[in-house]
Formats: structure tokens, sequence, C-alpha cells
């Protein structure tokens, strides 16, 4: 990728905000797991 | 007849093993992914870079609609036999797939605006996909509408149900309407219209995706059995 594309921003935008909404859902679902695992054998 | 593959307790041994391999599978393809897709793959001829957005953009529509096909698929096996790994594995899948049509409609509108010059237009792809995350919404409100957990599933699956009449209009809108929305590119019935260089950061990052989903699905429906037996617990002592 040349990085003076002018389409710079959109693509920042959409593969920061996949990536953040992945990490974001996934650490969710780790802690609300964990928080019900007490008694998980 | 004695099915044991259905019942939880299988599932969840099953899932235990193959749960770490999962998260180094996924975080390879990732890591691969978006590797190829951001550096090695070129840019469009007509849309220059803009099209690396597909990397992300199209694996997120095909895991939102695939979620929804599963939905509906266990919803049919917990309203006909009230299968309780059915139940606990739907419940799961709706709040993924919700994630996936979000990014889905984030990342189009994110691509839509240097390409059609506007964020979002009412096309009928753009529509139906904003109607999908109306269905998932709709699914995980009428399951925490109700104080029974039994009838708050019933009451969900026959939406979900309902709903599947919504995925052929995603799949065909482009073909059905004058969409601004371009029609596929890949098709089962002929060769892609696109090239191999573009194909390998498509195929890695859906891949990806694939893991992602499998990975939330078991630590979801794990977190849901675990809340499920603390209630039992409750209402026993």
């Amino acid at each position: 990728m040349t990085f003076d594309t002018p389409y710079l921003f959109y693509i920042l935008c959409a593969y920061g905000f996949t990536i953040f909404s992945l990490i974001l859902f996934l650490g969710w679902s780790y802690l609300e797991w964990k928080r019900s695992s007490t008694d998980e054998t | 007849m004695k099915v044991t593959w259905v019942k939880p307790r299988y599932f969840f041994e099953v899932s235990k093993v193959l749960f770490p391999i999962f998260i180094g599978l996924g975080v390879f393809f990732f890591a691969v992914g978006l590797y190829t897709a951001l550096l090695t793959s070129p840019p469009d001829y007509q849309q220059g870079d803009a099209m690396r957005i597909m990397y992300v953009h199209v694996p997120a529509s095909w895991m939102a609609l695939f979620a929804y096909a599963l939905l509906a698929f266990l919803s049919f096996f917990v309203l006909v036999w009230r299968s309780p790994l059915a139940e606990l594995l739907a419940v799961s899948i709706a709040p993924i797939g919700a994630l996936f049509t979000v990014l889905s409609l984030v990342t189009g509108s994110l691509w839509g605006k240097p390409m059609w010059g506007a964020y979002w237009v009412w096309d009928a792809r753009l529509t139906s996909v904003l109607v999908l995350l109306f269905l998932y919404s709709g699914y995980w409100a009428l399951y925490k509408a109700y104080t029974h957990t039994d009838q708050g599933i019933r009451a969900a699956s026959l939406l979900a149900l309902v709903g599947v009449i919504n995925l052929p209009i995603i799949k065909w809108s482009v073909n059905w309407w004058n969409t601004l929305h371009q029609p596929a590119s890949l098709t089962k019935l002929s060769a892609p219209s696109i090239h191999p260089s573009m194909l390998l950061p498509l195929g890695l990052m859906t891949a990806a995706y694939i893991f992602y989903f499998f990975i939330l699905l078991i630590l979801r429906a794990r977190t849901e059995l675990n809340k499920r037996k603390l209630l039992i617990q409750e209402s026993l002592t």
C-alpha cells in the first residue's frame, strides 16, 4: 500500500474500527465467562 | 434413539480441546491476512487503495449471513425438539451475528463514502442488511423480555425462523433491483471475477473471521451454561 493514498483515512478507520470492535467484544465475552466460571468444572 | 453428540456436556468436552487450536489458527490467519491485505495485495485499477476495505467488509458480511442461517437452523431445533444445546448455541450466536452485521455496515459505509460520495444510501442491499441487524436485536430483546427463559427462547426462535426470508433478499437484492452496491464477485456457479492476488487476502481474512466466530461461540456458550448452573443452584438454596 502506498501510504500517501487519498483513501488512507477511510482505510485506517475501517481497519481500526474492525480490530478495535473484535478485541473489545472478545474481551467483554472473556470477562463475562470469567465472572460466570466460578463453578465451572 | 440416543444421540450423545447433541448433549451440552459432550459439546463442552470437545470445545475445550478445540478452543486453543482455534485461538492459534485465528491469530495466524489474522496476522497473515492483515499483512497481505494491507501490504502485498495490489490496489484496484479503478478504486485504488480504497478497495482494501473489501478485506474486512466482505468477510464480515458473509459471517453476518452465516451466523443468521445457523441461528435459524438452531432455532428450528429449539422449537421442534427443545434441544438444550441448540438453545445455548442460538443464544450465544445472536450477539456475535449482530457484531458482524455492525462491522459490515460500518466498514461498508467507510468504503461507500470515497466511492459513492455518501456514507449511506437507502439501497436494497444496505437496507436489507440493516433489517438483519434489527432481526438480531429483536431476537435478543425477545429472549430477554420474558421472566422465564423457556418462553423467551421460543418467542425469539420463532422470530429467527420468520427472519430467514431476509437472507435471500440480502443475497439477491443486487440482482433483483438497481442498486448502487455492486453485484457479487464470487459465486459458486461461475469463475470469480477477482484476481488471485486479491482472492488470497480475502480468503485469509475470511478464515480468520471464521475462527474468531467459533472462539466467541465456545466462550459465550460456556458462559451461558455457567449462568444457568448458577441460577439452578440459587433456586435450590
